[in-house]
């Protein structure tokens, strides 16, 4: 008896364990016909450092590490790409993950600016898309990636913005978020990354 | 004798101890200037320069100005054209401008000259 209730409580833990490795869904699911879709980011259509149309088709079989950012925003911008540097170098090989960065300040932020921001950091399109476009736009998918953005005279830059930095799958479904600024959340963020390419590893 | 076993105990604590002895000019560094520059002054690959020694002479007599004004000047480092502008701090006050460049001239340079809120506000008042 004692036995049986060992056996089970090991493979309940073991089941758990299981389940613990796997990155849940983020966001608030829509119902439809009683199940539970999680959310997903919106479409879009933007234009990259190069110049080249980048909509969402873009990202079907890609993993998506996204941010929010302006060329001259002097806060908290420069420290997440400095950690947005250090995915994009750890994943530099890995065909599986690209970075996307939209502009909040499109109208600073031309394909010129971007495309010196992006030689400056010393990064390249596609693997890593730095985004401009329409303002309301940009702005409108920064919710769709858990940030927040408010244009505010008196914030450094006039843009007061969240710095967190999103991973969404395949599916574009959000699975995981860190704050960009903060090193041990970004440490922990790049578990997450690794959950995610073990998921499709199995399938 | 025994005060100065004090003293000398003081002096070599102080010396090793890695706490920089200019611990405001430190945290305005982290708060204002860290997010572009690095928190150790490594700047960000060609987009923001590093503070170097060699730099950091290079500028060092306009800096209380560069630090309040900014600077829109490209500035050129080992080859490298840094463009982005330097935005200004315009919220820190002179005392405060004074901390920084302790900080920095004991963290940067290798004569580590102090500097007086004298020397400081004379070259704030003398930014073009």
């Amino acid at each position: 008896m004692r036995f049986t209730f060992l056996l089970f409580s090991l493979l309940t833990l073991c089941i758990s364990c299981k389940d613990s490795d796997k990155l849940p869904f983020l966001g608030v699911p829509e119902i439809v016909d009683g199940k539970e879709i999680p959310h997903t980011v919106g479409d879009f259509s933007f234009v990259n450092q190069d110049s080249q149309q980048v909509n969402q088709n873009d990202y079907q079989d890609q993993i998506q590490i996204a941010d929010f950012f302006f060329t001259t925003c002097p806060t908290i911008c420069p420290t997440v790409m400095s950690n947005m540097l250090k995915i994009y170098d750890k994943y530099q090989d890995n065909e599986d993950i690209r970075l996307v960065s939209f502009s909040l300040d499109p109208k600073k932020d031309t394909v010129a600016a971007l495309k010196q921001y992006a030689d400056n950091l010393e990064i390249s399109s596609p693997k890593w898309n730095l985004l401009t476009g329409e303002k309301k736009k940009l702005h409108g998918m920064a919710a769709d990636y858990f940030n927040i953005v408010v244009e505010d005279e008196e914030a450094p830059g006039g843009i007061n913005h969240s710095g967190k930095i999103i991973l969404v799958d395949k599916k574009g479904r959000v699975r995981a978020y860190a704050e960009g600024t903060d090193e041990n959340e970004v440490e922990k963020f790049m578990e997450d990354i690794e959950k995610l390419l073990k998921e499709y590893e199995v399938n | 004798m025994k005060s100065i076993k004090v003293v000398l105990i003081f002096l070599l604590v102080t010396h090793f101890s890695c706490k920089s002895p200019y611990q405001k000019g430190e945290n305005i560094y982290l708060q204002h200037c860290s997010n572009c520059h690095g928190k150790e002054g490594e700047g960000l690959r060609k987009l923001y320069p590093p503070i170097t020694d060699e730099l950091y002479e290079k500028y060092s007599l306009q800096l209380p100005c560069m630090i309040r004004y900014g600077l829109n000047d490209n500035l050129v480092y080992n080859g490298n054209k840094y463009t982005a502008a330097m935005p200004p701090n315009e919220i820190l006050t002179d005392i405060d401008i004074v901390n920084l460049v302790n900080f920095l001239d004991w963290k940067y340079t290798t004569n580590k000259a102090f500097n007086s809120l004298a020397d400081v506000k004379k070259k704030l008042d003398d930014c073009n």
